[in-house]
């Protein structure tokens, strides 16, 4: 479905991503896990078609992401994160955010119909925000700002997910209804995820694969089984560790982690 | 948005924000400063990503404001702010009764189809 050839993006004179090959397949969801700072926020904007990269292609079912097609990518593709829409939205209503998702760029410009309307306050109201539709962005919470971007991502149906951390800031409840809208999404055929998390809790089998992020590169990825074993994981970390799954969970013990 | 038209030229120029009633302009909102933007329509004032409305729709609608003291939003303080929430509301509920009439065109308003009455 997307494929990243020898990308690199750099920032100033610094590359944040370094010659970075990836390939993601239908029916694939992927974890990517690495540390603060690593690049995975940069590199899933490119992948997400609001990014350019310096070098390299991205490209989807074989076509070239650029200019002229990166629109509908971004139709095709549904993408969270509120480091990055932080930036952009502040006072627009949630609605309008939400119906943005169906044309791919930030703002609604007013094409919207009853039928699209209707779905996305569907979508809030199943995320607990039906009463928040006409509210300004920046009077909402950092958990009910990432269920907006998550219905804004889901609106269209997307072929695939590039969430960036879709856990933060959401309480026990949020996280609950976020998952079961994911799960539901997943259920049909063909449909794609990246997720970044920070958390041991998130990573579950319901992903089918890994990739470790390294000062902007991809140091591992695989099946997450694989990516996720002791020795992969010490290898990366550069520290002994012991990963586990217990019950589906996954486990990182860090014995000696100073 | 995606290439700005001549619709979105003239949109601009014959409609306001449905909050303040404010000028419409096209900005580049920059989201990284190493190469990621997209042009959008904008209100400077409220600092915002903003299709507009009519400035006839919007006038109506905060004249209703005015004389009737609407208020959607009432779990929020009253101030300017909800004042400007509730105007682009009406403006909403208002834009939709007159495209529903066949009131709104391309242009904007069809004037001759309207009453004469002053907004």
């Amino acid at each position: 479905m997307i494929t990243a050839e020898e990308i690199t993006i750099r920032r100033g004179v610094r590359q944040v991503v370094h010659d970075v090959s990836w390939k993601i397949g239908a029916n694939e969801r992927w974890i990517l896990f690495g540390l603060n700072g690593c690049g995975k926020t940069t590199l899933l904007r490119a992948l997400a078609g609001y990014l350019g990269v310096n070098k390299g292609s991205i490209q989807i079912d074989g076509v070239p992401l650029n200019k002229e097609n990166k629109t509908e990518w971004r139709i095709r593709s549904g993408f969270v994160s509120s480091s990055f829409f932080n930036q952009c939205y502040r006072t627009e209503p949630v609605l309008d955010i939400v119906l943005s998702g169906l044309y791919g760029h930030l703002g609604v410009a007013g094409r919207a119909g009853a039928a699209e309307i209707i779905k996305a306050k569907a979508l809030l109201r199943e995320l607990g925000l039906g009463s928040k539709h006409q509210y300004p962005f920046d009077t909402l919470s950092s958990g009910q700002q990432q269920k907006v971007l998550l219905a804004r991502a889901l609106i269209h149906e997307p072929d695939m997910l590039i969430l960036d951390e879709p856990f933060t800031g959401l309480d026990i409840l949020g996280r609950m209804q976020v998952q079961e809208l994911l799960n539901e999404w997943m259920e049909k055929d063909g449909r794609s995820m990246i997720s970044v998390t920070h958390h041991c809790d998130e990573i579950t089998p319901a992903y089918t694969h890994a990739a470790l992020m390294k000062n902007g590169k991809l140091f591992e990825t695989g099946f997450i089984q694989d990516v996720f074993d002791s020795e992969s994981v010490s290898a990366f970390l550069e520290k002994s560790v012991d990963v586990s799954w217990h019950n589906g969970q996954l486990k990182i013990d860090i014995p000696d982690y100073r | 948005m995606g290439k700005i038209t001549d619709d979105d030229r003239k949109r601009m120029a014959r409609c306001c924000c449905k909050q303040c009633g404010g000028p419409l302009k096209m900005k580049v909102v920059v989201y990284d400063p190493y190469g990621g933007h997209d042009v959008e329509m904008f209100c400077e004032h409220c600092h915002k990503i903003e299709y507009g409305t009519e400035k006839e729709i919007y006038n109506l609608a905060a004249r209703f404001i005015d004389n009737y003291q609407y208020n959607y939003f009432m779990d929020m303080v009253e101030d300017e702010r909800s004042e400007q929430m509730n105007t682009a509301k009406l403006c909403e509920i208002i834009g939709w009764v007159f495209s529903e009439l066949g009131l709104i065109g391309e242009d904007g308003i069809i004037k001759d189809k309207l009453p004469e009455f002053d907004i």
